[in-house]
């Protein structure tokens, strides 16, 4: 699975890429940091990195050229390079060419955020990249022993691992980081120089287990398209993440009111946040081909509320099949920069599992006691 | 099925969930209790030392109140045709909710100004206004209390809260207790409030002379077996009498009270501007209460004080001996408390000067005296026709009570407490508080012209020191008397059936009123017992 990280004959470059700044690219990443491992994707247009939990959700970070000062990549070094180890992938190249230029590999993805901290990317959390962080720290580890190449050395691991020292400095020379992947098998480089400082990060690099495919989203099924402004979805499910809810119970109507309502069921109450599909200010998009009744889980969209967070718009799509999709627009530090998308997409819970109750709750539309007795019976089953 | 509709604007929402997170500092749950011009928000410590009553006025502070009695309890209530079932059977709506559950609801909501003015059309958080509904249908299984928030950008949040049917418990604090008082602005208290480490447990509150009052917190810790003895820190804050907008105490008076209780109190407090704390005890060992009132929402909060004497464990009392000099350590003095209970009254809040009746003011000396006997059990026993606390008790209350014999004197006597002794502060054995489902509180707002009459009555009921308790809504009452049977019943695990006899013919021949007696010492055996 693994290569030595230290390259002996070191081919050439197939992807190099330089940022003035880890601080964005490590704010993006962070928003899909949940999981401790994911696939990464090089490309000419784009890195890609993807993480998902249980086959049921998947996230998806796309981090384009303009966020980094020079982007490189060579795909044809990776031929002359690596097709003597990777035999089977020349034969499949024909077929899906854009596909297969591609450099595909594993990553620990706790780890990479470890090492964008550790350069000081996050100023105020240095909490560690957070949930998934601690499962798979292995890969991490050895990556970071990569510092022993660092002349400064040990002597200032302390020093780096204390991000209130960048932050007080805000003067932040421009230093630089440099992204850097020569092919199969080797590791993923991460080089900071900084004032004559340079610090090196090798993150060991896997062959992806299997085909990580998307989660079909079948867009000609498309029941509904929503633009909203992220800050009222983020704090509409802030609201509902206080109940410490199972399920999510997401519908949306064309006509009846609530246009677009949220809901959920925790051990001592339940709770039901609608939105109004007038209010442009909220809602920029709303086309609803038919009512979509939707029930995902809450531990699963809980983990995009970061990325809800951070982000400006979101777009919400359903297809027949119930899955959903949540796109955020994430408008990155420089003004004009062409913003990056987070993507997200959730597999809806059975319709066979026992959730009576939550029905009761996302049926419920109002206080004037008229519509009470749907709900109501179904409560009495 | 009761009514109740209640609009609150966000300022108000504020101040609610200041209540609650006051009321959270105290116990898990909260019971709710609709009248029909306010709505009282209720919490009892675990130990019972404690008994937090905040009552909102219906037209003061909230924008709008609608409370009607659910009709068929009220004509239940009517069956007894009595006054007790005539005040209590108003058709009050009480339920109790986790306090854990209400907190986020109200979390957050009055928001004053946009944070960021780059996204102020975003601004998320804050609300227009948010009507509280009550969705009785117990037919149906589901009752819930639904808040709904209506929001900026035409968002509405609902939340659907479960809740349970509780019983009312009431503090008890007699009038002859508040024969201290004082009076001081809470910001002014609030200052000194940080001084009181953490980690210590009470809070002493001495007026040694005549120019100022010691509040000094201290740790009563005895770790026993190992002869460990911790008292770590002691903060001592003499402040001027001066800082007092009232001072009546009488020399040498000191109580002490948990200091976490009291911090919460006044911080509390603090969230008010201009607020005056009133404090009212007597001695120790008996409640203190503290009161403020502002923008319509009244707090009361009644705290057990440390007895005299009482200092832990047996045999380990020599560190409150050294602090509380005055107190002399009677081992198992905890157990001869007495619960009296009296409906807090309009008097006793708004008047300055004391409104104590003569014969009552010597009563907490009697009190004490009797608290200090070892022996204590026995006494708790009244002569059989009396209906009489043998401690404390005023004995202006036999006649009255005869006078009106569907008044049900009862007291919540400490069968439970007395089991806890030892384990627990001596404090929390006394039994402060009984099972009630009248409270007329003073609503800060004035009351309809009926709901007076109905107070003057109630205070008129006070002044008498009538004890009332009524279990299950005036249907079934239950005598003090039989209640006090119970509680030596369940101590000492004797069977007296003979006095119970004679007490209860005794109490026959007194009023013809009390019929099925033995039925509901049942019921109340059960509430006891649990």
């Amino acid at each position: 699975m693994t290569q030595d990280p230290a390259p002996s004959a070191a081919p050439g470059r197939v992807f190099s890429a330089i940022s003035s700044s880890t601080r964005h690219i490590y704010d993006l990443l962070k928003c899909i940091g949940f999981m401790p491992i994911a696939n990464v994707s090089i490309s000419a247009d784009n890195i890609r990195f993807s993480v998902e939990d249980s086959h049921s959700m998947q996230a998806n970070v796309c981090l384009t050229p303009d966020l980094f000062s020079s982007y490189n990549y060579t795909p044809s070094t990776i031929h002359q390079e690596s097709t003597a180890a990777v035999p089977p992938s020349s034969a499949e190249q024909f077929n899906l060419e854009s596909e297969e230029s591609n450099s595909k590999f594993q990553i620990s993805l706790s780890a990479l955020l470890e090492c964008l901290q550790i350069f000081g990317a996050d100023g105020s959390n240095n909490s560690g990249g957070g949930g998934g962080n601690n499962i798979n720290r292995q890969g991490g580890a050895g990556g970071i022993s990569g510092r022993d190449n660092v002349p400064i050395g040990r002597q200032q691991g302390p020093f780096f691992g204390n991000p209130n020292l960048f932050e007080q400095n805000n003067l932040r020379l421009p230093g630089t980081c440099r992204f850097v992947y020569q092919g199969n098998g080797f590791p993923l480089s991460i080089i900071l120089e900084d004032a004559g400082v340079t610090t090196t990060c090798h993150l060991t690099t896997f062959i992806p287990q299997s085909s990580t495919d998307l989660i079909p989203f079948n867009r000609s099924t498309l029941t509904h398209k929503l633009i909203l402004k992220s800050a009222f979805l983020h704090d509409a499910l802030l609201e509902l993440d206080h109940l410490s809810p199972e399920t999510l119970i997401y519908s949306v109507s064309p006509n009846k009111r609530p246009n677009f309502s949220l809901s959920a069921t925790g051990i001592l109450s339940s709770a039901t946040v609608d939105l109004s599909s007038n209010n442009k200010v909220v809602m920029e998009t709303f086309l609803v081909h038919e009512e979509f009744v939707g029930r995902y889980k809450f531990g699963f969209v809980r983990k995009a509320m970061r990325a809800m967070g951070v982000a400006s718009k979101v777009s919400l799509r359903g297809d027949g099949e119930g899955v959903l999709s949540m796109q955020y627009l994430v408008e990155v530090g420089e003004k004009g920069a062409a913003p990056t998308f987070i993507d997200f997409r959730f597999l809806p819970l059975n319709h066979g599992d026992d959730y009576e109750d939550d029905e009761g709750g996302g049926g419920y539309s109002g206080m004037d006691g008229a519509e009470e007795d749907e709900d109501g019976d179904e409560m009495m089953e | 099925m009761s009514t109740l509709q209640i609009t609150l604007n966000p300022l108000a929402v504020d101040r609610l969930h200041e209540a609650l997170t006051c009321l959270s500092k105290f116990g898990d749950s909260v019971t709710l209790e609709a009248r029909r011009n306010k709505l009282n928000l209720r919490t009892l410590n675990p130990t019972h030392s404690a008994h937090i009553l905040i009552c909102l006025a219906g037209d003061t502070f909230c924008d709008s109140y609608n409370f009607v009695p659910d009709p068929t309890k009220l004509s239940f209530g009517s069956n007894g045709g009595s006054q007790v079932s005539q005040r209590s059977e108003e058709g009050a709506f009480k339920c109790k909710m986790n306090v854990k559950a209400l907190l986020p609801v109200f979390r957050g909501r009055y928001v004053q100004e946009p944070i960021n003015k780059e996204r102020d059309e975003n601004v998320v958080g804050g609300i227009d206004r948010c009507e509280i509904v009550l969705q009785e249908k117990p037919n149906k299984g589901q009752c819930r209390l639904v808040v709904k928030l209506v929001c900026r950008q035409g968002i509405t949040k609902t939340f659907r809260l479960q809740y349970e049917e509780a019983d009312i418990i009431h503090a008890s604090f007699l009038k002859e207790w508040g024969v201290n008082k004082w009076a001081i602005r809470a910001t002014e208290l609030k200052k000194w409030m940080e001084h009181f480490g953490p980690k210590t447990e009470h809070l002493e509150i001495a007026a040694d002379d005549e120019e100022r009052v010691n509040f000094t917190s201290y740790t009563l810790k005895v770790i026993d077996g190992a002869h460990i003895l911790k008292t770590p820190l002691q903060t001592s804050i003499e402040l001027d009498l001066i800082e007092f907008n009232e001072f009546q105490v009488a020399r040498d008076t000191s109580i002490a009270v948990s200091v976490k209780d009291f911090k919460s109190i006044v911080t509390h407090a603090g969230t008010f501007e201009h607020v005056q704390i009133q404090a009212v005890y007597g001695e120790p060992g008996q409640p203190m209460q503290i009161t403020y009132d502002q923008n319509g929402m009244f707090c009361e909060f009644t705290l057990m004080t440390r007895k005299k004497g009482a200092a832990g464990p047996v045999g380990k009392a020599e560190p409150v001996a050294k602090i509380m000099s005055h107190r002399s350590a009677v081992p198992g003095s905890g157990t001869g408390s007495v619960a009296r209970t009296r409906e807090p009254s309009v008097v006793s809040r708004t008047s300055v000067t004391p409104t104590v009746p003569p014969t009552a003011s010597a009563q907490p000396v009697v009190a004490t005296k009797d608290a200090s006997r070892p022996e204590s059990v026995p006494v708790e026993m009244p002569p059989p026709p009396l209906r009489v606390t043998p401690r404390g008790g005023s004995v202006s209350a036999v006649p009255n009570s005869k006078d009106s014999p569907a008044l049900v004197s009862g007291t919540r006597q400490s069968s439970l407490s007395t089991g806890l002794r030892g384990s627990l502060q001596p404090r929390q054995s006394q039994s402060l508080f009984i099972m009630d489902e009248d409270d007329d509180v003073f609503g800060p707002s004035p009351a309809p012209a009926g709901d007076e009459q109905f107070e003057a009555l109630l205070d008129d009921l006070d002044g008498e020191d009538v004890l009332g308790w009524d279990a299950s809504l005036g249907s079934e009452r239950v005598s003090f008397v039989e209640l006090q049977e119970r509680a030596v019943n369940a101590d000492k695990g004797k069977a007296v059936a003979g006095k119970e006899k004679e007490q209860r013919e005794g109490r026959v021949e007194e009023s013809g009123s009390y019929v099925e007696a033995t039925q509901r010492k049942n019921v109340v055996k059960g509430l006891f017992d649990d």
